[in-house]
This record gives C-alpha cells, sequence and structure tokens, in this order.
C-alpha cells in the first residue's frame, strides 16, 4: 500500500469496541476497562458535536507553523475524540468525523 | 524501622540557552556533586540512586552510576513524565524503610534543544504519536488550552483568575536565583500575551529550559547537625484513575487525597506551602481542589483571597511557568522547593516559620490530559 492510499481519507474513525459488554474506545484499548473482556473488535463512529475548540498558532521549533485547528468532540455513544478541523468551527456545532490514516478529523455538517 | 529524612538538597540555574560543552551529563555531575557536599557526604557513601532524567538516552541508570562513580545496592529510573519525582521519591522512602538502602541520592535533570524536546512530545507515546501529532496537536499546549476552557466555564473563572495566579508566582521567582523569569509580570502584561493556543498565551505555557536538582534522602541521624532533617509524613499516588474518559478537571489526587492527610495525621490548613506542578494554571488550580484545600471548591475566591495575597504561599520557586521546565527537573521542582523552605534556607522568598508543605506531581499526557499523579506531605522534624 503506498502513502498516498494509506493516508487517503476515510469516513469514520475507528474506534475498538469490546466484544464483551459492547462498549466502544478511542483510542483503542487491549482490555476493556468496563467489564476486563481481552476481545475487542474495529468499529467506527461517523458523526460528533464539538465541545471546545482551539487554534494552535504557534508551535515549538517551528519555523514555517500555519495555524491548525483542532476540536474535542463527543459521539452520540460518548466517545470523546480530538479531531482536526479545517477552519474555525462554533461549540455545539455538529461536525462529520473521518481519519487520514490514523489521523482524526471533522467537518462541519452543513 | 528507619525513618526516612531527607538531609541535602541542590538545583542548578535554570537557563533557556545552553553553555558549549554543557548538556545533561554535566548537568548531573554538577547538581550530584552540589548535593553530596550540602549533605557533607562523598560518592562511596551513597548506595542508592533514583533517576529522573528524559534525555539520558542511550545510557539508562546504572550507566549514569558507572559515569558518576556510584557502587549501588539499589537503583530505580522514573519515566511518569511530571510525577516522576514525587514516584521515585515514593521508592526512595520504602527503600529506606526496608533496609535496602541508607543513603538515596535522587537526581532530576534535562539540557536538550527545543527541536530534541519538540520531537519528544510528537513521538512522547502511541496515542499521541498516531492521533494528535498529524493533526498539528503541537504539543500539550492545545490540550490544556481546551481543557482551560472547560474549567473556566465549570467554575465561573476568568482570565483574570489564571494572570493572578501566574503574577503570584512570578513575584516568587524574584526571590528565586535559580529561576528563568524573575522580573515583575503585569496584569496587563498577562493579557497582552502572545496566544499560543487559544486561550492559553506564553505567560500560561513554561517555558522548556535546562536544568537540574536533586536532594538526598536518609536518616535523620546523618542529617548535617547544623541544619533540621525534612521528614515524609505522607507520600500517595494514582495512575490512569479515568481511563481518559472524563473532562481533565480532576485529577488522580482526587481518589488519594483522604488518605494522603489522614496518613499524614495533619491537614490542609496546617500547611505553610504548597507547590503544585503547574505545566498550566488550570492545573495548579486543579490539584488544590483536588487535594480538598479549597474550601467549598470557590476557586475563584481561594486565588484572589489566598493566592494572591500571599495568605497561603503556592509554588514559591516561580513554578515551572516563572521557574522553567527543565524535563525530568522540572518534576523535582516542586519537592526541592519545599526542603528548602522546610530547611528555612530559601532566601528572599523564605515562608516565616514554615514547618509542614505539600508538593505535588502531575503529567504523562496519554491522550487529552494527565495520568500520573502524587503528593508528598514533608516536615522539619522539630
Amino acid at each position: 500500500m503506498s502513502t498516498e492510499e494509506k493516508n487517503a481519507a476515510t469516513d469514520g474513525i475507528t474506534i475498538s469496541r469490546c466484544n464483551g459488554c459492547g462498549a466502544g474506545y478511542f483510542p483503542t484499548r487491549l482490555i476493556c476497562p468496563k467489564c476486563g473482556s481481552p476481545s475487542m473488535k474495529a468499529d467506527k463512529v461517523h458523526n460528533a458535536v464539538v465541545e471546545e475548540t482551539t487554534c494552535v498558532r504557534h508551535a515549538a521549533a517551528q519555523e514555517n507553523w500555519t495555524p491548525k485547528h483542532l476540536a474535542t468532540v463527543r459521539t452520540p455513544e460518548g466517545q470523546v475524540i480530538v479531531v482536526g478541523l479545517p477552519g474555525p468551527v462554533d461549540r455545539g456545532a455538529k461536525v462529520q468525523l473521518f481519519e487520514e490514516g490514523m489521523a482524526p478529523y471533522g467537518r462541519p455538517v452543513k | 524501622m528507619p525513618i526516612p529524612a531527607i538531609i541535602g538538597v541542590a538545583e542548578k540555574k535554570n537557563t533557556r540557552h545552553l553553555e558549549p560543552g554543557e548538556d545533561v551529563n554535566t548537568y548531573t555531575r554538577d547538581v550530584v556533586a552540589m548535593a553530596l557536599d550540602d549533605a557533607r557526604l562523598k560518592p562511596k557513601d551513597v548506595d542508592g540512586l533514583g533517576v529522573v532524567i528524559f534525555s539520558l538516552d542511550p545510557d539508562k541508570a546504572v550507566d549514569l552510576a558507572w559515569r558518576l562513580g556510584l557502587s549501588l545496592k539499589w537503583i530505580i529510573q522514573a519515566t511518569h513524565g511530571g510525577s516522576s519525582g514525587v514516584n521515585t521519591l515514593g521508592h526512595a522512602v520504602r527503600a529506606i524503610e526496608a533496609g535496602d538502602a541508607s543513603v538515596i541520592v535522587v537526581v532530576g535533570a534535562d539540557a536538550s534543544a527545543r527541536t530534541a524536546r519538540a520531537a519528544g512530545s510528537a513521538n512522547y507515546n502511541r496515542a499521541r504519536r498516531d492521533h494528535l501529532t498529524p493533526i498539528g496537536y503541537s504539543g500539550p499546549n492545545s490540550l490544556f488550552a481546551m481543557l482551560t476552557q472547560r474549567q473556566m466555564k465549570a467554575f465561573g473563572l476568568e482570565r483574570e483568575d489564571y494572570g493572578r495566579l501566574v503574577i503570584s508566582q512570578r513575584a516568587w521567582a524574584a526571590g528565586n536565583p535559580v529561576a528563568v523569569y524573575r522580573e515583575p509580570l503585569t496584569m496587563e502584561e498577562y493579557l497582552k500575551g502572545r496566544v499560543v493556543a487559544d486561550p492559553l498565551t506564553l505567560y500560561d505555557c513554561p517555558p522548556t529550559s535546562s536544568g537540574a536538582s536533586a536532594f538526598v534522602l536518609s536518616t535523620a541521624d546523618r542529617c548535617p547537625k547544623d541544619r533540621k532533617p525534612i521528614l515524609i509524613r505522607a507520600i500517595k499516588q494514582c495512575y490512569n484513575y479515568d481511563h481518559q474518559d472524563g473532562d481533565g478537571l480532576r485529577t488522580g489526587l482526587s481518589t488519594v487525597a483522604d488518605d494522603l492527610w489522614n496518613a499524614a495525621g495533619v491537614g490542609p490548613k496546617d500547611m505553610s506551602l504548597g507547590c503544585f506542578y503547574d505545566d498550566y494554571p488550570a492545573m495548579v488550580l486543579a490539584q488544590l481542589n483536588d487535594l480538598k484545600m479549597i474550601p467549598n471548591e470557590n476557586i475563584r475566591s481561594f486565588v484572589r483571597e489566598k493566592i494572591a495575597t500571599r495568605q497561603f504561599p503556592v509554588n514559591t520557586s516561580g513554578g515551572l511557568l516563572s521557574a522553567g521546565q527543565a524535563g525530568g527537573a522540572g518534576g523535582m521542582l516542586g519537592t526541592v522547593e519545599v526542603i528548602r523552605q522546610l530547611q528555612h534556607r530559601a532566601g528572599d522568598r523564605q515562608v516565616p516559620n514554615a514547618r509542614f508543605g505539600v508538593a505535588t506531581g502531575y503529567g504523562q499526557v496519554l491522550y487529552r490530559y494527565g495520568a500520573a499523579t502524587g503528593a508528598v506531605v514533608l516536615e522539619r522534624q522539630q
């Protein structure tokens, strides 16, 4: 698989879902902290609501840094994920989730 | 059972820019020699070593012991971020009590270029490397920017409240010769500070620096006769208490606070001062709250009436925010400062008649906030 294929955007963000109790986690876990099951399967979450946002305006040891917009979002099921955004987004906005490689992103729902 | 006591302490001046020829090895060498000199001991007297250094690679603790000329019966190396200093002290206390060692040097140091620190932050652990670095999080600043927003909303705090804490710490730093920033800071300057990650400005983010600190843990009978030994009344720790499922406004200290004070036999009102790991102002307030040191959880009132007025001295070294964040040494900063205050050797910043003090460690940001915490209550022997 080429780097381009590996990092191509795909719908949803991958989580691990417990085969014992059904709880879903991001980032992935090895053993479920709720029921103790070591059996997990991959699943996806697709939508979330923005809870906080920030713009990273400066970065240590980066001379040509361009501002990055980030948000803490919560899925309807309760996973809390830090995602990259294409630009400023208001708190409370709904976002559609996608990932590039293992990097989680959100785009506003129109 | 031997009763552990801290009998010596040393710090090397923090700096933002290394001098030619200096590195983590020279910093470590210097501060270990200073601590042993302070305790009036020789390297041959040391039989235990605790290492809190994040830039030691490719060496390990035993490589360092070799280079320092130490032959040991006990050794440990901590990798728990900002809680490593308290964590290592906890292990060392048990080693003295168990008779595994009789004189332990705990050393924290880091001296590396900013580019190396940035690379380390990008590759800090699997979660941050895979899920945060690619989206441009640029280290913990952005994560604590969003945590600070949550705290402001939950506790009704304003930017000025954080400013009062930061300004207070800067004023304390004026009396600390090893601090990197010692000039006074005004509220106007604080509020106009360059924004790093909204709403945090450069004054809310700890300046990475090079520095080193060390203390010597042994028993009271080994303490130089012209100073009081510092005793450990209680030490408690907590790791990954909420699986990163919370909002980060509580730390693991909230789960061990009662045990800490019960074991210490004293309470928050008995403390002469407190030094709380201040990677960000919000976390100072969170830890104070978790340790039940803020009446009715009225954080805003506590900042205004107790911290800004110095009624309760907080981070009297200036904290990481003014003294500088020197990696592993940064995790030792609070403990070392409480030791100095209780020894009554804090110079211009001395808290009068200091007898009890509490120091904390906080760190190891797994994903959205820190997961490693510890607190120690120290006492000047009467």
